[in-house]
């Protein structure tokens, strides 16, 4: 037998339930991270589009062949709803739900920030992740990204789709400051 | 905006011969055999003097006006096929400029739709020109947008182009040109097998153990040597260090050979003629996937901030490889070169096929040879089992600094070596070298934190408390817990209390109120900490540690109610 897989961490052994306590009962303190910069952010944005891309790709050149054909024979409006569609499926999956659920797409967790309330709550409702990530996005992006620019005036660094949103961004890579 | 793997960027344990003798063969190869130039030449040889080119486009001008196509579009769009090509030459030579010609930077692909392509530059002006129309054509037929016309001569090139060599459309059969087709190309087919037969290269029809191995040393062109080397040597040096290199090197050919294999004999089209060593780098990176799967995979992201150097970051390997790197061949596989006419550029089903293959592989090495979780190479198994057992405190340093630098996520090491140093009271005795007490010291600031952030994760807050309240008392915790998040400090303080670790939870806490007085949290965490004061046993043992908490640390937030509650039981025992 292999000697390797008796190798056993003392943690291991001592693993133990914590008790609910002081820390479950208040939970985290968003109040004492920062909000994320625009840098920073831009930096999460650039690699959110770098593993979304597959994604949609995978969707939309399976359908490619479809639409084209819809194209070509004269039904616009049904090929602009199917290619809504394709899109709005993977913005769904990769934007939408990880936000909703944890604050974090794959891109911001990687460089550390997380979306929270603008009352610096953690939980997002599913109706303000919508207007943040579909609504929000697309006003900024409409505007030839003056709403992404909008952070940095904004004394909390929020965005246009954070206002839309009701939420900040916030860094906690560095961890939580001591002094607000 | 650019983001560059860096695989996983740690120091590596040993050289990785295989993977660069793998690499120099390739280059050597690269340099010495030029049969691509060979199979270049033969290939438009042959479609020469068969008049493979002349039939096949006379047959599609057929096809396409028996499809309601105008015959001047059908002679126009005819010459998307075998673009570049020589016309039929009655001495069977080739034209002038077309010898010189060389297939530059195709893999794994159909000769008829990519040779095509790339020939232009190199031949002859007549050709050159052909591929300057078809270029235009190409890109006409682009974006067809609402015009069915041009859709439908679009789909008519597609469908002539993908199917005509392996299944003769049965509209296609029945067309008067057909016949000469169908000589043309079987002349032509025979002409390439003997060609191919010549060089050894691997084509449907001749799959055998030499052309295999050749296929995966040779290369089309210099942009292709490039890209497989730079993945090899990316994935491959870091494979090599998880155990054998017999095996590693075993299992990337094995995977190379069977990707290669499979993909010629179901998936290629008769005149495919396949080469590179994509498919071992496949196998190597699905290797790579499982052996690292716990790990991080190292990125560089460039951005006009830092564009002279760029930022790294880590992603969860998990998540982060199969969006970089598996998607894009499974998008790839899917693309059936509609929408550009011209993606068969790449044979990802023989990467995924290899892919699969690496992983399975790795899956099998891993089951016989298991590494426990965040350990992720056999030696570093095998020298923290040595580790384990060893005394010497200045040896243990300095060989988790060395297993730290292969994977900074072995926390098992972390943890053994803050365990000895705290153990070994190495920061209290006077007797104790200097330099020793420095280096315990550093040590403990690097890693007691992330020693406790990962085990406060995992539920092992017993650890947490063995290894803290070994942490002398006359030092503030906050020199070795700084990093450690809020919510973590108050976890191990609750679960001290539970435990009736009093003086470690009242110094939790109390880190908890020096660092973070303007939490919103910080008065419920103060009346928290002053209600359990109230209620501490007046032991000897308590009462000695909180007169030596207070003479240590006089200015704690605490400290008053502990002075109050140490007067209060110097009074009950009096």
């Amino acid at each position: 037998m292999n000697p390797f897989t008796q190798l056993a961490t003392v943690s291991n052994l001592l693993k133990v339930p914590p008790r609910r306590t002081l820390a479950s009962a208040l939970g985290d303190d968003f109040s004492l991270y920062g909000p994320a910069g625009f840098i920073l952010r831009w930096y999460a944005l650039t690699i959110d589009l770098v593993m979304f891309a597959p994604i949609h790709m995978l969707i939309r050149v399976s359908m490619s062949q479809y639409l084209e054909r819809l194209v070509a024979h004269g039904q616009s409006g049904r090929a602009f709803a199917w290619s809504f569609f394709a899109f709005l499926i993977p913005v769904l999956v990769y934007f939408v739900i990880p936000t909703w659920r944890s604050g974090q797409t794959l891109g911001k967790r990687i460089v550390g920030i997380r979306v929270i309330t603008a009352a610096r709550q953690p939980a997002l409702t599913l109706a303000d992740t919508l207007r943040r990530e579909v609504l929000g996005k697309a006003a900024s992006i409409a505007l030839c990204g003056a709403g992404f620019l909008l952070m940095r005036g904004s004394p909390r660094k929020r965005a246009l789709h954070d206002y839309l949103g009701k939420t900040m961004v916030i860094s906690y890579a560095a961890g939580p400051s001591p002094a607000k | 905006m650019l983001v560059l793997p860096l695989g996983l960027g740690t120091k590596l344990r040993r050289w990785p011969i295989v993977t660069v003798m793998i690499g120099l063969v390739w280059l050597i190869a690269f340099f010495v055999d030029h049969s691509d130039q060979r199979i270049a030449n033969g290939l438009v040889a042959s479609v020469g003097r068969t008049g493979m080119r002349d039939a096949a486009r006379r047959l599609f001008v057929e096809y396409c006006t028996s499809h309601k196509g105008k015959s001047d579009s059908c002679h126009r769009y005819a010459q998307l096929i075998w673009t570049g090509f020589p016309a039929k030459t009655p001495s069977g030579l080739l034209q002038a400029g077309a010898a010189q010609s060389k297939i530059p930077a195709y893999e794994l692909q159909p000769l008829h739709v990519q040779a095509s392509m790339q020939l232009g530059g190199l031949a002859g002006g007549g050709a050159s020109a052909e591929i300057k129309r078809a270029e235009v054509l190409r890109e006409e037929l682009r974006d067809c947008g609402s015009s069915k016309t041009c859709f439908q001569y679009k789909e008519m090139i597609w469908s002539f182009l993908g199917d005509h060599l392996d299944r003769a459309l049965p509209s296609v059969v029945h067309l008067p040109s057909f016949r000469q087709y169908d000589l043309a190309q079987h002349d032509y087919l025979n002409l390439l097998h003997r060609l191919c037969v010549a060089n050894d290269c691997l084509m449907p029809g001749q799959i055998g153990l030499k052309a295999l191995m050749l296929a995966q040393i040779r290369h089309g062109g210099v942009y292709h040597l490039l890209a497989n080397l730079f993945a090899l040597l990316l994935f491959g040096i870091y494979v090599e260090q998880r155990g054998s290199r017999l095996v590693y090197f075993g299992a990337l050919v094995a995977g190379g050979t069977i990707g290669m294999a499979a993909y010629t004999a179901f998936f290629g089209t008769q005149d495919t003629i396949v080469l590179g060593g994509s498919a071992i780098v496949s196998a190597v990176m699905g290797m790579f996937y499982v052996f690292f799967f716990n790990t991080k995979l190292r990125f560089l992201v460039w951005l006009p901030r830092k564009i002279y150097a760029g930022t790294r970051f880590s992603a969860d390997m998990r998540y982060a490889f199969p969006l970089f790197f598996l998607l894009s061949d499974i998008v790839g596989g899917l693309d059936s070169g509609f929408a550009d006419l011209a993606t068969h550029k790449v044979a990802h089903v023989a990467h995924l096929i290899a892919f699969a293959f690496g992983m399975l592989a790795a899956y099998v090495i891993g089951r016989w040879r298991a590494v426990p979780a965040p350990l992720i190479y056999e030696a570093e198994a095998r020298v923290v089992h040595d580790l384990t057992y060893t005394r010497n405190l200045p040896r243990l340093f300095s060989e988790t600094t060395r297993l730290l630098s292969w994977n900074p996520e072995n926390i098992a090491v972390r943890e053994l070596t803050c365990s000895a140093a705290l153990r070994s009271s190495v920061l209290s005795r006077q007797e104790v070298p200097q330099p020793l007490r420095h280096q315990a010291h550093v040590f403990l600031v690097e890693h007691l934190a992330t020693v406790c952030a990962v085990n406060a994760r995992q539920g092992g807050f017993r650890f947490i408390c063995q290894l803290l309240t070994r942490v002398p008392i006359w030092l503030p915790l906050s020199e070795y817990l700084g990093r450690l998040g809020a919510l973590n400090i108050l976890k191990v303080a609750d679960f001290a209390l539970g435990q009736a670790h009093m003086i470690l939870a009242f110094r939790l806490y109390d880190l908890y109120l020096m660092r973070f007085p303007l939490s919103v949290n910080a008065r419920v965490v103060e009346a928290s900490a002053a209600e359990a004061v109230a209620h501490l046993t007046s032991t000897k043992e308590t009462i000695l540690d909180v007169e030596s908490y207070l003479r240590s640390h006089p200015q704690s937030l605490l400290a008053p109610r502990l002075a109050a509650w140490l007067t209060n039981s110097d009074r009950r025992s009096a």
